[in-house]
């Protein structure tokens, strides 16, 4: 494996630096995105140096609890967000899909996963001490590990997270968390520091709190979130979970929305539309989805995947059975478990409180878990008069369509909504 | 060169085509029909995560969920599942769209796979079986993992026994327990009759009755392979190939695929499939210290395993036992599109093979195919390959 | 000893003849639709101006996607092994091949012998192969041939993302509508393309010394591309869209002199939409016994002297073109005729593909 190439994570450094000196000469920018920004600068710079600086980089995948990672004071790295990252600064990831391919990866596994043992296989994200992963959400998580340890020639745990959430698998859970954290100080020879693990806990649950106080403010008509801002929200569960400059970062969001809905105002001058985002819209055409929602009207007002948490509260006083349940309490926990009532039916909820007129599917071509669920979702919400437009589309691959083609679905699907 | 792998100069097998007759009008066999007649139940069941003695001990026939035989059109399956998920799922989502399962009584899985699991979520909302359960299936073989999957074997029986209204009695665990493991014992010993230099039986027919064993009643099958064992060990049979091969990966049942490889000239004397050697895999094994449930689940998640469960080197050093016993000179891997739990494995599986010198040849398929001319091309240049290799 | 071999392509027939181990004559046609027709036109033109006929060839080996339809070939063998032996021919230091075809690609890795140790195919699509190309250079409205020397150009290559077939010709008209210039266009799409190619040889190993064949070899934008990918220059050989026929014949050399004491096999028959139909004798093992004859209830076979006199049983000549007419097929007729043509044979001379 060649050496570590900064290129990649530099230009993300040096995009978000770049954007947030833009912010600052728009008149009407968020502070809350200005932290944002400074957020992910500080989450990169951090790994840039980490190597230098003598720390403990514990690369990890989606949905993995880094609390666990901040509590024994290592570096975490994100490897999916990372991927995304890299597509949505650089602009193109083609030569870490490349990389994939070359390994031997079929192009079936789907690009955020080809993508970063691509980036491991080339040397363009930090040399990691330590592989975290586990079984959340798909086969492809659960089976990336096993490939990063061998290009990477270090150690790796990974965490059999069950497919229900009865008491019994929970409490498997919090055994498996149990003997990831041995690993982790038999490999690092530090120790975890239960008190920073209590008090992450009890941010992540007021981070919760803060996620759900800025949902209700959504259903607001207008909303006043844009569009595409729960790419904020989501990006801040998996790379900040419990720390400090969430709660900040919230609380000021929190404000800011707060005070719009007192005027009045809406996230768009007319809001038209009020859609529900079901999985993730492609990271390269975000710019195009914010300037259509100004262009029609349409706001994103919920993502029952994304930022919908499900009920629970964390408790301090048992913090690894609370990172135990809090892997299903994740919006994205709907999607990992069975399509039953349950389920369904908070789709369903979801539609109704935040007063949805349709829903987009971005059916990512290589999430087949995703897509299996379509004709399902589509059908729950039929029954309440929700129609779903379905996106073919890549997270990450460019090739997969183009603006002009997705314009034209959206075009058809608002004069769809608006003959209702 | 042609080579003589036809049975031109060996006896037909009459007890093969008992078998052949139960896969060509599989499900509705009459075995399957005589037994719903006589007011029992069947259930169907998906993937070797299914402990399929606790559904014996009841009194049910478990048969398998494995679609169509062949490549099939799948529309409702595509419009369902979507394109993207592997055509195994959507083949037997298609079947069950279009009434094929209509007689079962039960479905019956684990969380196995992303295939899988959507299937099932699929077949709860649209396809109405009276009795559904998937159980939760770990990946780890940890004692921790034991005693999970112990405990949704456990749940597994008791839904099972609410549902049907009456106990399931150790002794009749007991009873499907002997029962299942002759039927592993007996196709072992079929299987082992390929580890001879001249085979007396090809992996295509192999195949034949290994489709059989999850399509009928054990008790038949073991009566049927006995004779069947007998007949071949009378016949005097013989095939002779220009390699020796072993068939791995995904889910595959058409035995057109398997006979199109050995056409050429490949015989195929193992595989590490999941309706081959890992359905039958390791017996249960009863001792003292454990009820029967704890046995059945112990054998249940310590088999020869999917790819799906961790450290695939469980996996890998399985594959490369056979490929020793069985003196395999070349693999076959053949993975369905989308199948990620196989395509993940792949690399790491081409490198442990490559240091001990066994070539693989990695062939992407969908379910059911019998082997196109692109297949048939990539299986003759990696026959030409083996050959020249042993020059 | 004078061998042929026949590369029957997917677009293009060749045929390669060796008389002593030396290329007599080759020729190249176009496949069309009916690849039994085709086998015997590229054979007969090879022939032309060599004062041979066919059969004065001893051995054939057929190769490529029509291997099995050759009714005169002794052998088929893959196209893969075939281009390992024809590259050799040339270029015996070669370790890594790249053959780009009108439907598929290969990458090969072969030893000094030119025997095939590894090799990977794509054909999953369109996307990077010859027909890609062509199609490409339709849209463009440019020559074929031009296209590589075209791309070599640009100045400026426009980065395309996909070679999938569908979406690059849509995105090469939009660009084209944009003012963007062929040349660009050309560059950027030959860039694509041989990163695909390099990820297939990736999938082997990237040894020297390295060459391409196919007709895509031809295209020197292609090859341009593909030395700066592998990091190695490519040796081609004169014509490469013969090195298939030409390994096939070489093969047929090597076959050819192992099979002088085994048995001389004659194949008769065709194939047609419905299947196969042959029926092989093996003339060495023939005696003449005519007892076939007697056997066939359809009459099909004559006892007739071979080329040095000795009687040997044919299919007639009038039949051999309605085979499956007459000739129910092994399985069926033997059901019903105890008395046939495999059981009255005392030699085991007689074989049936049906």
């Amino acid at each position: 494996m060649t050496s570590f190439q900064n290129s990649k994570i530099d230009t993300i450094v040096r995009v978000c630096r770049l954007i947030m000196r833009m912010n600052r000469t728009r008149p009407n920018a968020r502070p809350s995105e200005a932290m944002y920004y400074q957020m992910l600068t500080n989450y990169f710079t951090r790994l840039l140096n980490a190597r230098e600086n003598g720390d403990f980089v514990a690369a990890h995948t989606v949905f993995f609890p880094a609390e666990l990672i901040y509590a024994m004071d290592m570096v975490p790295m994100h490897t999916e967000t990372t991927t995304w990252m890299t597509a949505l600064f650089t602009g193109e990831c083609s030569d870490i899909l490349e990389a994939g391919a070359q390994l031997g990866l079929a192009t079936e596994i789907c690009t955020p996963h080809r993508g970063l043992a691509g980036a491991f296989a080339l040397g363009s994200l930090p040399h990691p001490d330590v592989i975290l992963w586990s079984s959340m959400v798909c086969d492809n998580t659960a089976k990336s590990g096993e490939l990063i340890m061998e290009l990477c020639h270090c150690p790796g745990f990974f965490i059999d997270r069950p497919f229900n959430d009865s008491e019994y698998e929970i409490q498997y859970l919090v055994g498996e968390l149990g003997d990831m954290v041995r690993f982790l100080e038999e490999k690092s020879g530090r120790k975890m520091n239960w008190d920073k693990l209590a008090e992450i806990v009890a941010r992540m649950d007021r981070q919760i709190e803060l996620i759900r106080n800025i949902n209700e403010l959504r259903k607001t008509v207008p909303t006043p979130f844009h569009s595409q801002g729960f790419l904020e929200l989501l990006t801040i569960d998996y790379l900040f979970p419990g720390q400090p400059e969430s709660i900040e970062y919230l609380e000021t969001l929190y404000q800011e929305l707060t005070a719009m809905v007192q005027e009045g105002k809406g996230a768009v001058p007319h809001e038209h539309f009020r859609l529900m985002s079901l999985f993730i819209p492609p990271m390269y055409l975000i710019g195009f989805f914010e300037r259509i929602s100004q262009e029609y009207g349409a706001v994103s007002v919920i993502e029952p995947f994304f930022t919908y948490w499900g009920e629970g509260r964390l408790d301090r006083a048992n913090p690894l059975e609370s990172v135990a349940r809090k892997s299903y309490m994740l919006p994205e926990a709907r999607m990992y478990g069975p399509m039953d009532e349950r389920t369904l039916n908070s789709i369903v909820d979801c539609a109704q409180q935040y007063k949805v007129d349709g829903a987009i599917y971005y059916a990512d071509v290589g999430c087949r878990h995703a897509c299996a669920t379509i004709k399902l979702f589509k059908d729950t919400l039929n029954d309440i008069d929700v129609p779903v437009l379905t996106l073919d589309c890549d997270v990450v691959d460019q090739s997969v369509t183009s603006e002009e083609e997705v314009r034209e679905k959206l075009e058809q699907f608002f004069e769809l909504l608006e003959d209702r | 060169m042609m080579v003589d792998t036809t049975q031109k100069s060996n006896v037909k097998l009459h007890v093969l085509e008992r078998f052949r007759e139960v896969n060509s009008t599989f499900p509705k066999t009459s075995h399957l029909l005589d037994y719903k007649r006589s007011g029992n139940k069947v259930f169907g069941w998906l993937c070797t995560y299914s402990p399929e003695e606790i559904m014996h001990a009841a009194g049910i026939l478990p048969i398998r969920i494995i679609g169509y035989s062949q490549e099939a059109e799948l529309d409702d399956g595509n419009a369902y599942l979507y394109v993207n998920s592997c055509s195994f799922s959507r083949s037997c989502l298609q079947l069950g769209l279009g009434g094929g399962y209509d007689f079962l009584d039960g479905v019956v899985g684990g969380s196995t796979c992303d295939g899988a699991r959507r299937l099932f979520d699929l077949w709860r909302n649209y396809i109405g079986t009276p009795f559904y359960h998937v159980l939760t299936v770990p990946r780890k073989y940890t004692e921790k993992a034991h005693a999970l999957y112990y405990h949704e074997v456990a749940q597994f029986k008791q839904h099972l026994e609410e549902f049907l209204g009456s106990k399931i009695a150790d002794e009749a665990l007991y009873e499907s327990i002997k029962l299942y493991n002759e039927s592993r014992k007996l196709l072992r010993q079929l299987y082992d009759l390929r580890k001879l230099d001249d085979p007396p039986i090809t992996g295509a027919e192999t195949m034949e009755v290994s489709n059989a064993s999850f399509r009928m009643p054990k008790e038949i099958f073991n009566r049927w392979l006995k004779d069947l064992l007998e007949e071949i060990s009378a016949s005097g049979n013989t095939h002779t190939g220009r390699s020796r091969l072993m068939l791995i990966g995904s889910v595959l049942t058409n035995p057109e695929f398997i006979k199109s490889i050995e056409d050429q000239g490949g015989l195929v004397v193992a595989d590490e499939l999941c309706t081959g050697t890992r359905y039958w895999g390791d017996p249960v094994v009863l001792d003292e210290t454990k009820s029967p449930l704890e046995a059945i689940s112990r054998r249940y998640l310590n088999n020869f395993p999917c790819a799906r469960m961790f450290p695939s080197d469980e996996r890998f050093n399985r594959i490369i036992d056979f490929i020793q016993d069985f003196r395999v000179e070349g693999v076959i891997s053949q993975i369905i599109r989308y199948c990620v739990p196989y395509c993940h494995d792949l690399p790491l599986l081409t490198k442990r093979l490559k240091a001990l010198g066994i070539p693989i040849l990695a062939l992407d398929v969908e379910y059911g195919t019998s082997g196109s001319g692109q297949i048939q091309t990539r299986v003759q240049a990696f026959l030409e390959m083996l050959e020249a290799k042993r020059k | 000893m004078i061998v042929a071999g026949i590369d029957i392509g997917s677009r293009a027939a060749k045929a390669v003849i060796l008389k002593d181990k030396s290329i007599l004559s080759s020729a190249i046609c176009d496949t069309g639709p009916e690849s039994v027709k085709t086998s015997y036109r590229v054979m007969e033109e090879a022939l032309k101006g060599t004062g041979l006929s066919l059969d004065d060839i001893q051995y054939t080996v057929a190769t490529g996607y029509g291997r099995v339809l050759v009714p005169y070939a002794n052998q088929n063998i893959s196209e893969i092994s075939c281009h390992a032996k024809g590259v050799n021919w040339d270029f015996p230091s070669v370790r890594t091949i790249l053959d780009m075809g009108g439907q598929d690609c290969k990458a090969i890795n072969c030893d000094d012998g030119g025997l095939v140790t590894n090799f990977v195919m794509n054909d999953k699509c369109a996307g990077g192969t010859g027909r890609f190309l062509e199609m490409i250079a339709e849209v463009l409205n440019i020559p074929l041939e031009e296209i590589g020397d075209m791309s070599l150009e640009s100045k400026s290559s426009i980065p395309f993302n996909t070679i999938c077939a569908v979406f690059a010709k849509s995105e090469a008209i939009v660009h084209l509508r944009k003012g963007v210039t062929k040349s660009n266009i050309l560059a950027g799409l030959h860039e694509a393309i041989a990163v695909r190619c390099l990820n297939l040889l990736k999938r082997i190993s990237i040894e020297k010394d390295f060459s391409i064949t196919g007709g895509i070899a031809k295209n020197k934008g292609m090859v341009e591309k593909l030395m700066e990918k592998a990091g190695l220059q490519p040796l081609l050989c004169e014509d490469p869209q013969l090195v298939g026929a030409l390994g096939a014949a070489l093969f047929a050399e090597e076959c050819s002199t192992e099979v002088i004491k085994q048995a001389v096999k004659v194949q008769y028959g065709y194939s047609d939409g419905t299947g196969d139909y042959f029926i092989t004798i093996v003339t060495e093992l023939c005696n003449g016994c005519g007892e076939c004859v007697k056997a066939c209830p359809a009459d099909i076979f004559v006892v007739d002297k071979d080329d040095d006199g000795q009687p040997k049983a044919k299919v007639k000549e009038e039949v051999r073109k309605k085979l499956a007419f007459l000739c129910p097929g092994f399985q069926s007729c033997s059901h019903k005729n105890q008395l046939n043509c495999h059981s009255v044979c005392q030699k085991d001379a007689i074989d049936h593909i049906w």
